[in-house]
């Protein structure tokens, strides 16, 4: 099935970008830390990976629909929204009261 | 930890990474960028550490848990919890029916996994048989099902007792949204157990639990949003 536009994943807005990126350089991040400890990156370029995997990443889940085939069937709401009324409608009727002969 | 649980790690995560370039949800250039650097590597490490790892702006968290396999042994599984759905799912107070054999090595492993995975977003387990009272299963199942938001069923082992097929039905006329996890026995590949006429539903075919709740894990927003949800505001309206 051929996405539509919108579901399209970029980047991000380069103010969401900066905005980021500048949150780790004052806060520190541990994996950035790991990548420039363990693995020898460079620094600037460890912080630029991270952002663009933590954007990437929340962008590509937030956006909806994430599995267009768990989409519900046309009309499907509407049928067990009135199959469960009718249910719940059926038990909270009290039963009739007996007339009192006199 | 030993080296091996930061190489599973590091597999599974790199697993998610190609799903999500697979569906078109990260392009091909930031894909390349990510699985081919240690960045993966790095992750795995800190939630071997920590256990988990939050972003900065706190939009998701990986999470480290430990799940049981069928024979009951303990394997890790990292799990994405976005904060949107965290705070979005709860207030819906859901609550699930379970429907799979009753054996031991089943029930034990199936609720326990199950009972983690939806734990955060605070949807509750109904299972039938549970309470001791004198009416009838199929009874209570009915009711169960009735008042449940959606149902979650599991075909493992049934080719004996295939009750589970029985309360699938019941929640098609019920008009109950339901996943169904297909399990498929490596040992017996040609072997289909659902019956044609459930053909069409939405299945999450498996051969273990890895693979099952990795689906679940990454499916289950989207079907409350895409499918409980509606029902549940037409039925507040």
């Amino acid at each position: 099935m051929a996405l539509k536009k919108s579901q399209y994943i970029f980047i991000g807005k380069l103010s969401d970008i900066k905005q980021v990126e500048k949150k780790i350089r004052e806060k520190g991040d541990p994996v950035v830390q790991r990548l420039v400890e363990q693995h020898g990156m460079d620094y600037n370029e460890a912080v630029k990976l991270v952002v663009r995997f933590q954007i990437g990443i929340e962008k590509a889940l937030r956006t909806k629909p994430l599995f267009p085939e768990l989409e519900m069937p046309e009309g499907q709401a509407q049928l067990r929204a009135k199959a469960v009324d009718k249910r719940n409608h059926a038990r909270r009727k009290s039963t009739p009261h007996k007339q009192m002969v006199k | 930890m030993s080296p091996s649980s930061i190489s599973v790690i590091t597999n599974d995560l790199a697993r998610a990474l190609l799903e999500l370039h697979n569906f078109q949800r990260i392009s091909r250039r930031l894909y390349d960028e990510l699985s081919q650097s240690h960045l993966l590597y790095a992750i795995a490490d800190e939630l071997i550490q920590k256990g988990e790892y939050e972003t900065i702006d706190r939009a998701f968290r990986f999470e480290r848990i430990a799940m049981k396999a069928i024979d009951g042994s303990e394997f890790p599984f990292v799990r994405i919890l976005l904060k949107s759905d965290l705070s979005q799912i709860p207030k819906l107070h859901l609550k699930v029916f379970v429907g799979h054999r009753f054996l031991d090595h089943i029930t034990q492993s199936l609720r326990f996994n199950l009972a983690r995975i939806l734990d955060p977003y605070g949807i509750k387990l109904m299972i039938a048989g549970q309470d001791a009272a004198s009416e009838p299963l199929l009874s209570d199942i009915e009711k169960k099902l009735s008042s449940a938001d959606f149902a979650i069923f599991d075909n493992r082992e049934t080719e004996t007792k295939p009750n589970v097929y029985i309360e699938i039905g019941m929640s098609f006329i019920l008009k109950l949204p339901f996943m169904v996890c297909d399990y498929r026995d490596p040992q017996r590949p040609d072997f289909d157990p659902i019956p044609t006429d459930l053909g069409g539903f939405l299945t999450l075919r498996y051969t273990d639990y890895k693979s099952l709740f990795t689906e679940l894990a990454l499916k289950l927003p989207s079907f409350i949003y895409q499918r409980v949800r509606p029902i549940k505001r037409l039925r507040r309206a």
